[in-house]
């Protein structure tokens, strides 16, 4: 019982002297990635540091309006002022919505289609709408043959 | 012990061996742990500290200074990595030789005085500090070991000139091989040197209530002043009337804060480096007339529409005071209207020394100003000594009191911001408002005031369409340092606010010794006016303040601009 104690007792040593000398080595690499990683965070931010600032340079006000001044003849762009701000009330209104030539050709095709097809329930629906719309004296858009609208 | 315990119980004498046993363990923990203890001590002592190193390099990581932004995130003082350049005289073989490359690489530095320094008897002798780039790699192609480098943070402002004289600059205190300490010098660097060299905030930018934009056009504005009237100098302020912020602040001649400091031979008064905004005292003349007013309308002793004599001279012991076109039927605001000298001197007198002085004294004219810049804290109004009725007389139309053009625009936001103090400020968000120094009945008067005297008065050059400009003119004449005053020389000023319906920022503009090539003349309303007009007409719709007159567009065509091709 004795020795089996001992035994036990010395494998358990030697087992926690391995565990710690993995363990020795291992945080010794962390550490020494921590280093690197800490040095490349260093130097990443000396990287933003210097970037920032040449982006700063780059927008500096003065350079900005240095380069609009050389290009002004393709950017075309002015100076804001007073007069350059619009208003609600003087934007026209929209043109009235009429119907033009490809909207009038799709409508015809799709009229077309109805009728060529055999009715069905949804078509009949439509149509008994339209019709009901007739009925109170609304006079729907006259819909053209497709030829004569692809002139 | 267990002897006392054996003898008196004799008859458990068979838990001997198991007692022999606690004992050993006992002593066998002790010793574990004093053993380990001692191990410790030893280690410690012992071995080479290796966590403080990784902190070292932590910290070297970290900005040494705290970049500044402006108050749309722009920045504005920032931190590049560069070199110092030294040199170990002992290791250069050739000081002649090596001197002259140098020189071809450095063209400021003359070939002499690197000799002299390379053959010094020395380990260790700064060649320059600090070089660029482009510098460093051609001395490191010359391969010389006694050239040796000092890894240092430069300072730089990536605008140039632009707010130099709010940034100030920085200065290299103290310097070594592995550090260098850099001390705000002027302007914001200096006063909040502590908090940007702060290293726990050194990664936190300071972020002021300057727009770089409304700062650029305002100073651009300013350089075709000083340009087009041939004066000596300008100063402009555009200021937030609800908050204090200063969004513009400008000072002509300026200085880029990348240089170093240059040295300046001449009056103090026109060293580029001298901020006439927050720094310069003047008096102010005829801009004063308003503050005047207000406190005569505060105090109640009169109202806009009274009628006030401004024909009768004023005399005043031996002085008589007179308009040098007297108008009659002048009601009070009329007296801002046509800045009328006896007018302000009546409301003056009419207040009284006490009252006059007391409301003086509220709205901080008799203190310096706690803008957040070093040069401000040391402008002190410059006040009469003992102040008499003749001091009031003098001071109600602008002269005998100094102050700077930070004072009396801040002045005109307490005016405009219903009457509630405001403090100037660099730092963005701003002082929320003071104590009620003017009603706000009062303050909607003087608005209107002001409003007619762009309207139909002094300043009708300020009227810009749209943005309703109220502001008073004034034209000081220079005070002669031998005593009394030059004729030729005046300082023009315009300090105004807008919109006047609803106050949003206030602008002062002050010209020193214009003349308007046009007309020869140097009063305010052609100098100051018309600078002060187009800065607002320039940078009121960059700071998104729409026109108010929708009138104004229908000289337009109907197509808006965004929409137009």
């Amino acid at each position: 019982m004795k020795r089996l104690v001992l035994c036990l007792s010395i494998l358990s040593v030697i087992a926690v002297a391995i565990w710690a000398y993995g363990v020795n080595y291992r945080t010794r690499q962390a550490f020494d990635r921590l280093d690197a990683l800490r040095a490349e965070l260093s130097a990443e931010r000396e990287m933003a540091q210097v970037l920032r600032v040449e982006w700063a340079w780059l927008n500096a006000p003065d350079r900005l309006e240095r380069l609009v001044a050389q290009h002004n003849d393709r950017l075309r762009l002015t100076r804001l002022a007073p007069d350059r701000f619009g208003f609600v009330a003087t934007v026209p209104y929209p043109p009235p919505v009429s119907l033009d030539e490809r909207m009038m050709a799709e409508l015809s095709e799709t009229a077309r289609a109805i009728a060529g097809a055999p009715p069905q329930e949804g078509a009949q629906a439509l149509s008994d709408q339209s019709s009901g719309d007739a009925d109170l004296g609304m006079p729907l858009p006259p819909i053209r043959p497709a030829a004569w609208s692809g002139r | 012990m267990t002897d006392l315990a054996r003898l008196s119980h004799p008859t458990r004498q068979s838990l001997r061996p198991r007692d022999d046993w606690r004992l050993s363990l006992m002593i066998f923990a002790f010793l574990l742990a004093y053993g380990a203890v001692s191990v410790r001590m030893g280690l410690l002592a012992l071995n080479d500290p290796e966590e403080p190193q990784i902190a070292a390099s932590l910290q070297a990581a970290k900005p040494v200074r705290g970049e500044i932004l402006d108050r749309n995130g722009a920045l504005l003082a920032g931190n590049l990595p560069g070199w110092s350049l030294y040199a170990n005289p002992k290791v250069i073989s050739n000081p002649v030789k090596t001197a002259a490359q140098l020189a071809e690489i450095l063209p400021d530095m003359a070939v002499e005085a690197l000799e002299k320094k390379l053959s010094r008897n020395a380990r260790f002798v700064w060649i320059k500090r600090p070089i660029t780039p482009r510098q460093r790699q051609a001395v490191l192609e010359l391969g010389n070991p006694g050239l040796n480098f000092a890894a240092r943070e430069v300072r730089v402002y990536p605008s140039g000139t632009l707010a130099s004289h709010i940034l100030g600059g920085v200065k290299t205190e103290k310097e070594g091989v592995t550090f260098a300490e850099q001390v705000g010098n002027a302007g914001i660097e200096h006063f909040a040197n502590a908090r940007l060299s702060d290293p726990s905030r050194a990664d936190q930018p300071l972020t002021l209530s300057i727009d770089s934009a409304a700062q650029m056009t305002l100073e651009q504005v300013l350089d075709a002043g000083v340009r087009r009237f041939g004066a000596k100098g300008a100063a402009g302020i555009l200021m937030s009337v609800h908050t204090g912020e200063v969004v513009a602040m400008a000072s002509k001649p300026d200085f880029n804060p990348n240089l170093p400091r240059q040295r300046f031979t001449g009056e103090a008064a026109y060293n580029p480096r001298f901020n006439r905004a927050a720094q310069g005292l003047y008096e102010l003349g005829s801009t004063f007339k308003v503050i005047t007013a207000a406190i005569a309308l505060e105090v109640g002793i009169a109202s806009p529409d009274m009628l006030i004599d401004t024909v009768t001279p004023v005399t005043y012991g031996r002085n008589t005071f007179k308009d040098k076109r007297p108008r009659p039927d002048q009601t009070v605001t009329d007296v801002v209207v046509r800045s009328s000298n006896v007018g302000a001197i009546r409301l003056g007198l009419g207040v009284g020394t006490r009252r006059f002085k007391a409301a003086l004294a509220r709205l901080g004219m008799f203190e310096v100003t706690p803008l957040e810049l070093s040069e401000a804290q040391q402008a002190r109004p410059r006040l009469p000594a003992s102040w008499t009725d003749l001091s009031t007389i003098t001071i109600s139309f602008g002269h005998g009191l100094s102050i700077s053009p930070v004072h009396l625009a801040a002045a005109y936001a307490t005016l405009a911001n219903q009457g509630r103090k405001v403090t100037p400020t660099l730092f963005k968000g701003g002082n929320p408002p003071g104590e009620q120094i003017f009603s706000p009945r009062v303050s909607s008067q003087m608005m209107r005031m002001l409003r007619e005297t762009v309207y139909r008065g002094t300043a009708l050059r300020a009227d810009i369409p749209g943005y309703e400009v109220g502001g008073k003119t004034g034209t000081a004449e220079k005070f002669r340092p031998q005593g009394g005053y030059y004729h030729d020389r005046v300082i023009a000023t315009f300090a105004g606010v807008f919109p006047t319906s609803d106050p949003a920022y206030v602008i002062l503009i002050s010209l020193d010794e214009p003349t308007d090539p046009e007309s020869g003349k140097r009063e305010a309303s052609r100098t100051a006016v018309p600078v002060a007009g187009e800065a607002v007409r320039r940078i009121a719709p960059l700071l998104g303040l729409r026109p108010i007159d929708g009138a104004k567009a229908r000289k337009y065509p109907s197509i808006p601009v965004g929409l137009a091709e």
